[in-house]
């Protein structure tokens, strides 16, 4: 997983392939019926993958926040980064697709329907998350304070996604559909659709995510190991290093 | 927990209160901020009957502001006026989250008894169930005592730490306003009583989560281990 | 016992120092020299677990609230507590004996124990931060520019509270006053 940077290579192609091929696909699919405006109801394709996959990566993130914690390793911090950032895409292309079929098929920007407003706030969270790590330069202690505020945003963000839209006496007011989901009431193209959306995005962001981590982990090498390299008459070329003197007794 | 370690917390809340009642000017900008806030917000109205949701609505953006601004100074003011190591070299991580979050609780109380009352007398607000309203205001300020003082302690040595809280606090509390209006909406209006007590019991089990979490990651970046 | 296993602290793309390994033990005194900016304050505060490190890992004491004293010239006191008051405010909090009155005379600064520490001038609080650190009979003891603001009496206090521990504690100490290399057992400059 770590290494095989060659083989990497031919599965970047394939993805590229799928995607392409997904992109046709995308406009094959029959307009989709009981919508204002069927042929642009698509862009739900889009939406729906970017939501379960910026889930996926929130929680992913809070999980690696919370090893950094307990195992205090760069690498986790690392992970942590990288999958916030590739969430924040994430919940920035549903947000942005979500306001269009908003303003497409119920008429107006913004609707205040629970999942689009919970949705708002795990962006905000996102966004703070973001602001905590800027607010830091020493690494140490900027990893400290963001994985710790990843952790708190865990829970509200369980609440928002998962209990919130849900809630008696909120679900009702919501314009998603009900569990269309989760209760297969979507015609087979569009199931096959988000399906197969929702698996390139995660290979799409996945790959992101370990570039995210590569240069991450490459950058952090380039400043450790500055002091090892030597010149060609065989000195350190860093003058920063310790020199214990005269040491008495 | 044994007594000794109960000592210790209360040392530190009572170490906050002296300091805070020795120099009252930070206190003082606290009340008149939130007093004058609660003021804008009746001005707005000016006399009319605000809509029980819309009353309820004010009244926790005005606690939530109140609070952000006031309870942030416990870590970062230790921090900004350089004292926060002395409790790092003093104390134990959970003696100190909980004295720290213990004050800010007392303080935040203070604020919110002048905001509420304040916003009832402005406002000429009916309140038909006030006990409701009294136990999510209550669970509401715990709540919030412990999210900003967990906050403020994570961001408190980083640059821009004062704006910074107002930012990483508010998205955390939005679901805590959620739930608070909904019980407000209730005991203003007197209608759908019990949904009204679910959201206020929904205020406390935030609390509990809050203070169940907390302390733990506190520790984890308080100090070097 | 206090020191650190090769480490290293950088800001951004700088080193501070790296590669360090030392350890002090008690009867021992370190004394850190090194031109401003050369981490001398730095490295006391990973010791103190003040600050963290880089690379590398600090070796000190399990319990650090009775068993290490820090003081440092950046480290401010409450200005709206009184001096006696850090005193019992710390030894609550450290579960140990306070010794208010017996501190204060030992470092001189007994008749201002009622005096708010805002009051206090540079010299006068580098007196309560030493009478602190050294409150609970710590077994390391770490002092960043301890001279700093002290007048001649002042010094010779310091030295008298030094050489009465010393035996039985490991001390660090960062200076760039060449009277306070005196103490040292050994020495150590970061370039």
């Amino acid at each position: 997983m770590n290494n095989g940077s060659g083989l990497l290579h031919i599965p970047k192609w394939l993805l590229m392939l799928a995607i392409a091929a997904m992109t046709v696909f995308y406009f094959a699919v029959p307009p989709a019926v009981g919508f204002m405006e069927p042929e642009l109801a698509r862009v739900v394709l889009f939406h729906l993958p970017c939501a379960f996959g910026c889930t996926v990566y929130v929680l992913l993130a809070a999980g690696f926040s919370l090893a950094y914690l307990v195992k205090k390793e760069t690498i986790w911090e690392h992970r942590a980064a990288a999958a916030s950032a590739v969430s924040l895409v994430l919940a920035i292309g549903t947000m942005t697709t979500g306001i269009l079929f908003s303003k497409v098929q119920w008429g107006e920007w913004w609707h205040w329907d629970p999942k689009q407003t919970a949705f708002l706030i795990v962006l905000l969270l996102l966004a703070a998350y973001f602001m905590v790590r800027m607010a830091f330069d020493e690494t140490v202690a900027k990893a400290r304070a963001a994985a710790a505020y990843s952790v708190v945003t865990l829970l509200p963000v369980l609440f928002l996604i998962f209990v919130f839209p849900r809630l008696p006496g909120v679900s009702e007011k919501s314009l998603h559909p009900q569990d269309t989901v989760q209760s297969g009431k979507f015609s087979p193209e569009y199931k096959a659709g988000y399906l197969g959306l929702f698996a390139l995005l995660l290979l799409f962001s996945t790959w992101l995510y370990r570039m995210h981590v590569k240069i991450a982990v490459l950058e952090e090498k380039d400043k450790f190991d500055d002091g090892n390299l030597e010149t060609s008459d065989g000195s350190t070329p860093s003058s920063r290093v310790v020199r214990p003197v005269s040491l008495r007794e | 927990m044994n007594s000794s370690w109960f000592e210790e917390a209360v040392g530190v809340a009572r170490k906050e209160w002296t300091a805070e009642l020795r120099d009252t000017s930070a206190l003082m900008t606290s009340l008149v901020l939130s007093l004058g806030t609660v003021f804008t917000l009746a001005l707005a109205f000016y006399g009319r009957r605000a809509e029980p949701p819309a009353a309820a609505g004010m009244l926790w953006v005005a606690l939530l502001f109140a609070g952000v601004s006031s309870l942030t100074r416990t870590f970062v003011a230790e921090d900004e006026q350089g004292t926060g190591d002395l409790l790092r070299l003093w104390s134990r991580p959970s003696v100190v989250f909980w004295g720290k979050a213990v004050y800010a609780f007392a303080l935040m109380s203070v604020v919110a008894t002048v905001v509420t009352l304040s916003f009832i007398m402005f406002m000429s607000l009916p309140v038909a169930v006030p006990a409701m309203l009294f136990f999510s205001l209550a669970g509401g300020v715990a709540a919030l005592s412990g999210t900003v003082t967990l906050t403020s302690s994570i961001i408190s040595r980083g640059a821009n730490r004062s704006n910074l809280s107002g930012v990483v606090s508010l998205p955390l509390l939005l679901p805590l306003l959620a739930l608070g209006v909904a019980a407000g909406r209730s005991a203003i209006e007197g209608s759908r009583i019990a949904e009204g007590w679910q959201a206020c019991a929904g205020t406390w089990l935030y609390t509990l989560v809050v203070f169940a979490v907390a302390p733990h990651l506190f520790a984890a970046i308080w100090r070097e281990p | 016992m206090v020191g650190g296993e090769n480490l290293g602290k950088r800001y951004g793309d700088r080193w501070l120092f790296r590669h360090l390994s030392f350890e002090v033990t008690p009867g021992e005194c370190l004394v850190l020299v090194g031109r401003n900016g050369s981490g001398k304050s730095t490295l006391l505060k990973i010791l103190a677990g003040l600050a963290p490190p880089s690379e590398g890992s600090a070796k000190r004491p399990d319990d650090v609230r009775t068993g290490l004293g820090y003081a440092a010239l950046d480290q401010a006191v409450y200005p709206n507590l009184t001096v006696a008051e850090h005193l019992d405010l710390a030894a609550s909090l450290r579960g140990c004996q306070a010794r208010t009155m017996d501190l204060l005379e030992e470092v001189g600064l007994a008749y201002a124990s009622a005096f708010p520490a805002r009051t206090l001038s540079t010299g006068m609080r580098a007196r309560l931060k030493l009478a602190l650190a050294v409150q609970a009979d710590p077994k390391v003891i770490l002092l960043d520019e301890p001279g700093a603001g002290l007048d001649a009496a002042g010094l010779e206090t310091l030295a008298s509270v030094l050489d009465k521990r010393l035996p039985q504690t490991a001390v660090v100490i960062a200076t760039n006053d060449p009277a306070e290399r005196r103490f040292a057992t050994h020495e150590l400059e970061l370039v």
